[in-house]
């Protein structure tokens, strides 16, 4: 065993001792979900920044590939930095937030060139998501704005805890012309909070839109493999020599399947290691795709496999 | 109430209602992020013990112009979602409106008509009820539609199909005495 995922279904093997070495040696890089993995709200999961810097001195990569829409790269390089993560620069960090924005200038602006004549983009959003877009070369229409002026060409939600009935009717107006995209940041339906309670996610609010206006919704985040492309494109991964370590069975695992990378759960996050086991017990072939090839109960549990 | 902060992380401190045992979802302009949040806590907290509820599950209100509103059942979804539970609906096409009705007046289905503009509310209760179902075409509904359900060999889309159809309920008056 080693680090393509190959064909048949996974097993869910915890990964410690020999096995760690076997399965982390050949392994040119690793991709990390960040919530409920590298950290959990304000504090760091004991032993992660080791890792990380472990990771480094081994000359193994170590990139980030996160569902959360709220932040940009750039408050996320510095997040990394405030919770004890050194080295980790913005380029390393890939956001639904940053590559939503990437998508749309590709569909809008064609990979390139100036905003004007590409129309307007209706954010459901924050801040952070707001200036990915903006410094992908992309205009923001208002809240609240008159129909008129430039079209708006895409709808894009996003974690918005400011969402509302009006937002959601302005998005409807906009989304009646059938050249407007909808596009959404991740498909998450909640995210945890530090004690235990959920907060409603980009999920909740896209299964509005996709109700009022009778569309689908192209979701950028995982487990849709639009995010690995954008980690190729400026990386060059190579995914039978990649890991993906993530918490959620449903997007990371199933992000890492779908893109041909030997997956790890953590179990410091979302998922419970019983899930997993019950999608193995499943019959369903959907089911399957959930189950991750290995697991541990922290990521700081993987120093080990990593040369002194 | 007053949120207590500006962000999520502060409104979940908030005291919850402990007599609360349902969450009801129905038309609400003023719908946002703070009560869809508060909505899926007392989900969280009461478990199966705690109803979820939607009065129905329209997708959209017309107004003039071909211009819509979102509906309740975009609601519904939102806190579906979250949940990830299924909403009991009370509305039309779900039968327990007609119950009511049938429970407080003498109502015999056989010599009753249904008379609605939507297929997949209105006709769709009244076949399940067993009603004489008549789609009237000023609403929302078009005879193409209706001929599309009729063509199908899928029998729901079967059951939308009306027993009569008219141009304006203004139609019965042919019919009916001075």
């Amino acid at each position: 065993c080693g680090g393509g995922s190959g064909g048949g279904m996974a097993s869910c093997r915890r990964l410690s001792g020999a096995g760690l070495r076997e399965v982390l040696g050949p392994a040119q890089g690793l991709l990390f979900d960040c919530d409920g993995v590298l950290w959990a709200g304000e504090r760091a999961v004991p032993g992660a920044p080791e890792l990380l810097e472990r990771l480094r001195r081994s000359g193994k990569a170590a990139l980030f590939v996160s569902n959360n829409s709220r932040r940009s790269v750039a408050e996320l390089e510095r997040r990394f930095s405030r919770l004890g993560f050194r080295g980790v620069r913005a380029e390393h960090v890939f956001s639904s937030a940053l590559c939503s924005a990437l998508f749309l200038r590709q569909r809008l602006l064609g990979g390139g060139g100036n905003g004007s004549g590409a129309g307007r983009v209706f954010v459901l959003g924050g801040e952070g998501l707001r200036g990915e877009v903006r410094d992908a070369g992309l205009r923001l229409a208002g809240e609240g704005e008159p129909a008129s002026g430039e079209p708006v060409r895409a709808v894009l939600v996003g974690y918005d805890d400011q969402f509302t009935f009006a937002k959601l009717a302005q998005a409807c107006g906009y989304l009646r012309d059938p050249q407007c995209l909808l596009v959404a940041t991740d498909p998450d339906p909640w995210h945890p909070l530090s004690d235990g309670q959920r907060t409603p996610g980009t999920g909740s609010l896209t299964a509005a839109v996709e109700t009022a206006s009778g569309r689908k919704a192209l979701v950028v985040g995982k487990p849709n493999t639009y995010m690995f492309d954008c980690i190729v494109e400026r990386f060059g991964v190579d995914p039978s020599r990649t890991l993906m370590v993530g918490d959620r069975l449903e997007t990371d695992i199933l992000f890492g399947k779908n893109c041909g990378l030997a997956t790890i759960l953590t179990l410091t996050g979302v998922s419970r290691l019983e899930e997993a086991q019950a999608y193995m017990a499943s019959d369903s072939a959907a089911a399957k795709d959930l189950v991750p090839n290995y697991y541990v109960d922290s990521i700081a549990d993987l120093i080990p496999g990593l040369d002194e | 109430a007053a949120l207590p902060g500006p962000a999520p992380a502060d409104w979940v401190q908030a005291p919850l209602d402990p007599a609360v045992r349902a969450v009801l979802v129905g038309f609400d302009e003023h719908f946002n992020y703070a009560k869809l949040c508060q909505a899926l806590r007392y989900l969280l907290r009461g478990g199966p013990d705690c109803l979820l509820v939607g009065t129905n599950r329209d997708h959209r209100l017309p107004l003039e112009g071909g211009a819509a509103i979102p509906g309740t059942g975009c609601l519904v979804k939102a806190v579906e979602t979250a949940a990830q539970r299924e909403a009991f609906i009370v509305g039309k096409p779900n039968r327990f409106m007609f119950d009511c009705v049938a429970s407080e007046f003498d109502v015999d289905p056989a010599r009753t008509i249904m008379v609605g503009d939507r297929l997949d509310t209105d006709i769709l209760m009244g076949n399940d009820c067993h009603l004489t179902t008549l789609l009237t075409l000023t609403g929302v509904t078009t005879l193409d539609e209706v001929r599309g359900h009729q063509d199908s060999d899928c029998p729901a889309r079967n059951r939308l199909v009306p027993d009569y159809y008219v141009d304006s309920i203004a139609d019965l008056l042919q019919v009916l005495g001075e």
